[in-house]
Parts: structure tokens; C-alpha cells; sequence
């Protein structure tokens, strides 16, 4: 077990939380966005994206690579 | 447009940002999820399409990854969730059916809604965009075609 595999570990359960927080792991709320009854799944991917974009396209100029050395 | 509200899809959208930026931030890894499909038959497979360096070299973090994310929605269904556990009713031969044309497509595609839709959008990929906006059109229209044949979940 390495040390990365803690982080991606955490990272995974953050991401499973959220998940289904929004409803996104029952078939029935991706259904009802794909019917365009409910535009939720929008907002999902576009807050998670715009987080991600900060942390992909931000943090890099200030750490030089990351933390734990890539 | 909204029947559940903005907040669980809002806060659900930080906390998987937040999960895959930390991820990046820490490990320089892009945490996306349908490459754990290439790189688990890594461990079943002698086809040399499998055993690629990538995929040999990715396959450990990708089952942490994806087991964290089963843990994580657990602790959220046994903590916050006003419900607990539940099941789905849509029948298990239309989830069979779905599951193939998902898994086939994501690999023909390179990736899911979360490889091309947030870590992919997050690079400013081109590629990427074009796959979300596709993937997004045609899973509407089929949905939409469905429903007005009459098909009833």
C-alpha cells in the first residue's frame, strides 16, 4: 500500500459521497435528466468540472509539480 | 426543471470536484473511472491490448479509487440519506442492456461523464467537450424517442 493509494483512497470516497448526494446512483434521476424533467445532472457536471478547472489549471502555477512529487 | 432543488446537485458537484482535484493536487493522477474496466481485465486477461504499461502501471489505483467511491456513497446512505438503502425497479434485463451500451461506448470513446465530463472539460479538452456534448445529445434524443413510443420504465 503506497502512500498515493491513501489520497486516491480519500479522493474516491469524497467523489461516492457526493455521488450520492445527488441522486446520481439511482437510475431513476439520470432518467428523469435524460427525459429533461430534471436538469440537476447540469449543475452536478458543471460545479465538478469548474472545481476540477481550478485545481488542473490554477494549482500548477503555484506548485511546481505535485505533492507527492508525480 | 428542478423538482429536487439546486442543493444536492450543487453540493454533490464540489464534493466530487473536490475528491478528483485532490487527487490531482496530490498524485498528478487524473481520477477518472471507466479506464478501471481496461485496466482490471489487466488482471484476467493475457490479450497484449491489456497489458499495455498504462494500464498495468494504473490498475492498483483505479480498484483504491473505485472502492473508495462504494464506501463513500455507503457512509452518505447510512449517515445524511433520509431514506437508507434502497433498489432500484427498473427491470435487470434494461440495466443489462444499458450497462453494454455504456461500458461499449465509454471505451470507443476513451471515456465516461467523468473522464471526458469533468476531468476532461477541467483540461479544456477539445475532444472532451465534443464527447459531452454527444454522449449528452443522443442520450437525450434516445430517451426522449422512448418515452414517446410508449415505453414506461
Amino acid at each position: 500500500m503506497k502512500i498515493k493509494h491513501i489520497f486516491v483512497f480519500i479522493g474516491g470516497v469524497l467523489f461516492g459521497f457526493g455521488l450520492a448526494i445527488s441522486g446520481m446512483s439511482k437510475p431513476e434521476i439520470v432518467l428523469s435528466f435524460l427525459q429533461l424533467k430534471d436538469l440537476g445532472l447540469l449543475l452536478l457536471l458543471g460545479g465538478s468540472a469548474l472545481v476540477t478547472a481550478l485545481a488542473i489549471n490554477v494549482v500548477p502555477k503555484i506548485l511546481k509539480k505535485p505533492i507527492l512529487g508525480g | 426543471m428542478f423538482p429536487l432543488g439546486f442543493f444536492p446537485y450543487i453540493i454533490g458537484g464540489i464534493l466530487i470536484g473536490a475528491g478528483v482535484s485532490l487527487i490531482f493536487i496530490v498524485t498528478g493522477l487524473h481520477a477518472t473511472q471507466s479506464s478501471f474496466f481496461d485496466t482490471t481485465l489487466s488482471f484476467f486477461s493475457k490479450r497484449p491490448y491489456f497489458l499495455q504499461k498504462q494500464y498495468l502501471d494504473s490498475r492498483g489505483w483505479r480498484i483504491t479509487f473505485a472502492l473508495g467511491i462504494i464506501l463513500g456513497a455507503m457512509i452518505y446512505t447510512m449517515t445524511l440519506s433520509a431514506e437508507s438503502f434502497f433498489t432500484t425497479s427498473v427491470e435487470w434485463w434494461r440495466l443489462a442492456i444499458g450497462g453494454f451500451l455504456v461500458g461499449f461506448g465509454t471505451r470507443l470513446s476513451k471515456g465516461c461523464t467523468s473522464g471526458h465530463g469533468i476531468s476532461g472539460l477541467a483540461s479544456l479538452s477539445t475532444s472532451s467537450l465534443f464527447a459531452v456534448l454527444t454522449f449528452l445529445t443522443v442520450g437525450i434524443l434516445s430517451a426522449l424517442v422512448i418515452q414517446n413510443l410508449g415505453v414506461v420504465p
